[in-house]
C-alpha cells in the first residue's frame, strides 16, 4: 500500500511537471502564431492537468483545493478550460490567450517554487462548508485572474473603440463572477466559523485579509469612469484584482 | 445642504472611503501578524466586543484605536451608502425606464447595508463566553441565572488521538459526527433545554448557541471519560444576518446575469449603472 501510494505521488510530480511544460509548448506557440499546434498542447496541458488533479484526490482523500499547492494546480486547470472554451484567439498580439498563458504559467511557476506537497487530510475536510469555502475560494481566483486577462487586454486596446469596450466589459464579468464566487466562499467560511467557534467572524490575520479582499473588490466596482486618469486608475486596479488575491494566497500558505 | 448631500452620495467619495479602509484593513493585517500583537489580537475573540472595548483591563489602546477607527470608516461609508442609495432611489423613479438590472443593484446595495449592520451587532450584541473547560457532571453559569452542565460524553475514538495536533487528526483517527456530549440547560434551578452537541454541530436554544469546540484528555491515565471545551454565545441578529447574505450575493449574481451581455456603455463600475 505505501510502495503504491509513493507510486502515484511520482505519477503526480510527473502529471505536474507534464502539464506544465505543455502550457509553455502551447505558449510558445501561441507567440509564433500555430494555433492548431496551439490547441492540441494546451489539450495536452489541460489533460495532464486534469489527472495530476485525479491523483491528488487518489493520494489525499480530498478535493484538491486544501492547500496552496492543490490550489494553483486547480486554479491553472479552471483558467486553461476558461481559455480554451470561451477564448477566440485573434491575429495580433498580445491578445487575451498571452495574458492567459502567462497567468497559467506564472501559477505553475509559483507551484514549483514552493513545496509541493498535499495538504493532510484532516478529520472534518468531508465537511461541506469547509469544502465550499475552499471550492468557492479556488473558483473566485481563478475568475478573478481570468477577469485580469480581459481587463489588460482592454487596456492595450483602449485606442481600438468598440473592441476595447466590448473587452473591458468581459472583464467586469469575470470580475463580478469572482466576486459573486468570493461571497459564497465567505458565506460558507462564516457558517463553518459559527458552527465551529460559536461565531461568525474570529479575529486573526486570515479574516482580515478576507475583508481586504472584499475591500479591494468593492474598490474596483467604485472607481468614477468619467475622466481619463480615474479610467486608468480602474483598469490597473481591477487588473491587479487577480495577482493581488494570488500573493494573498501564496502568504496564507506559506503562513 | 444640496452641495453637501452631492459630495457624501458621490462614487469618489466612496473610493476614497473605501481606500482609507483598505490600507486601514492593512494595518490591522500587520498588528495580527507583529509578535507583540498578536496574542492581544486573538484575545478579541474570546469576549464579546462591547465588553473588550469598555474595559480598560482588556486590549491593549492602539489595538481598540485601530478598531474604533475600522469602525468609523465603515460609518462613513455607511452614511455614503445612505445617501446615495436615496439620490439614485429618487432618480429611478423619476426616470423608471429599462431599469430593473439598476434596481436589483440598489437592492444589492441595501442588503450590503444590513450586513454590515449585521457584522457591527455581532460585536456588540449579545454576550460571549469562550473556552470553557468541562468534565463530566461540571456546570458552568453565565447570563441572568442560566447554566450549562455536561451530562454525558460519548467518545468511541482512541482517547490518545486527543492529545495529536488538531491537523495531524485525520478521518479514520476522530470521527467527529459519532463523538458527542449531552448537555442540559438550566435557569435557576430548572432545566430548559436539553440537547446534544458534536463537533460543527452546535446546540441551539433560541438565540442562544453552545458550541463543542473539542474534546480535552480525561484527567485521569486510566482512560476516564475525556472532558470538553465549549463556547457560550448568544448574536440577537445571526438569523436574520445569516438569511440577507445569500439574498446579497444572489442578487449580484442576477444583475451579473442581467448585464453579461450589454456591453453598450461598458462600465465596471456597478454604481455607475445605478
Amino acid at each position: 500500500m505505501i510502495a503504491a501510494s509513493f507510486t502515484i505521488k511520482d505519477l503526480l510530480m510527473f502529471l505536474h511537471l507534464g502539464a506544465g511544460m505543455a502550457y509553455a509548448l502551447a505558449f510558445s506557440l501561441h507567440l509564433i502564431k500555430k494555433r492548431t499546434p496551439e490547441r492540441f498542447a494546451a489539450a495536452a496541458g489541460l489533460l495532464l492537468n486534469g489527472a495530476a488533479l485525479v491523483a491528488m484526490v487518489m493520494i489525499s482523500g480530498h478535493l484538491p483545493v486544501f492547500n496552496l499547492f492543490e490550489s494553483l494546480v486547480s486554479s491553472a486547470f479552471i483558467l486553461a478550460s476558461l481559455h480554451l472554451f470561451f477564448n477566440r484567439t485573434m491575429e495580433s498580439l498580445p491578445d487575451v490567450g498571452t495574458w492567459v498563458w502567462i497567468e497559467i504559467l506564472l501559477l505553475f511557476a509559483i507551484s514549483l517554487v514552493f513545496p509541493k506537497v498535499l495538504a493532510p487530510s484532516r478529520y472534518d475536510f468531508n465537511y461541506p462548508y469547509i469544502i465550499s469555502f475552499f471550492m468557492f475560494r479556488v473558483g473566485a481566483l481563478s475568475a478573478i485572474l481570468f477577469s485580469s486577462t480581459f481587463v489588460i487586454q482592454a487596456r492595450v486596446e483602449e485606442n481600438n473603440g468598440h473592441s476595447g469596450v466590448c473587452l473591458f466589459h468581459q472583464g467586469r464579468n469575470f470580475l463580478l463572477l469572482g466576486t459573486v464566487l468570493f461571497l459564497a466562499s465567505e458565506y460558507s467560511g462564516m457558517v463553518w466559523c459559527q458552527n465551529g467557534w460559536g461565531d461568525m467572524w474570529r479575529w486573526s490575520s486570515g479574516h482580515l485579509e478576507s475583508v481586504f479582499v472584499f475591500l479591494y473588490l468593492m474598490l474596483a466596482f467604485h472607481i468614477p469612469s468619467n475622466r481619463e486618469k480615474a479610467r486608468g486608475i480602474q483598469s490597473l486596479v481591477a487588473g491587479m484584482g487577480g495577482f493581488v488575491m494570488l500573493a494573498l494566497a501564496v502568504m496564507r500558505g506559506l503562513g | 445642504m444640496k452641495r453637501i448631500s452631492r459630495k457624501l452620495s458621490s462614487l469618489s467619495f466612496t473610493g476614497w472611503t473605501v481606500v482609507a479602509l483598505i490600507l486601514w484593513c492593512t494595518l490591522g493585517i500587520v498588528i495580527a501578524g507583529s509578535e507583540g500583537f498578536r496574542d492581544q489580537f486573538h484575545r478579541m475573540n474570546d469576549i464579546i466586543l462591547r465588553d473588550w472595548l469598555t474595559r480598560p483591563q482588556e486590549g491593549a489602546s492602539l489595538l481598540k484605536l485601530w478598531f474604533v477607527g475600522m469602525c468609523a470608516g465603515m460609518i462613513v461609508l455607511g452614511v455614503n451608502l445612505v445617501f446615495c442609495s436615496w439620490n439614485k432611489f429618487l432618480r429611478l423613479i423619476r426616470v423608471n425606464k429599462g431599469s430593473r438590472p439598476r434596481y436589483i443593484m440598489l437592492f444589492v446595495h441595501i442588503l450590503f447595508g444590513l450586513v454590515a449592520l449585521g457584522h457591527f451587532g455581532s460585536f456588540m450584541l449579545g454576550y460571549r463566553y469562550e473556552n470553557i473547560r468541562l468534565g463530566k457532571g461540571q456546570s458552568f453559569a453565565f447570563d441572568k441565572g442560566f447554566s450549562i452542565k455536561l451530562e454525558r460524553v460519548h467518545f468511541i475514538d482512541d482517547p490518545r488521538v486527543l492529545r495529536m495536533a488538531h491537523s495531524d487528526q485525520s478521518a479514520a483517527d476522530f470521527h467527529y459526527r459519532s463523538n458527542y456530549a449531552d448537555m442540559v440547560l438550566n435557569r435557576e434551578a430548572g432545566e430548559v433545554y436539553r440537547g446534544r452537541a458534536y463537533i460543527l454541530k452546535p446546540i441551539r436554544f433560541k438565540t442562544m448557541q453552545v458550541t463543542l469546540k473539542r474534546f480535552t484528555p480525561a484527567r485521569s491515565l486510566d482512560g476516564g471519560t475525556p472532558g470538553v471545551v465549549l463556547v457560550v454565545s448568544r448574536n440577537p441578529v445571526l438569523d436574520v444576518f445569516l438569511i440577507i447574505y445569500p439574498f446579497m450575493i444572489v442578487g449580484i449574481g442576477i444583475y451579473l446575469g442581467m448585464t453579461w451581455r450589454n456591453a453598450r456603455g461598458s462600465v465596471i463600475n456597478v454604481k455607475n449603472n445605478l
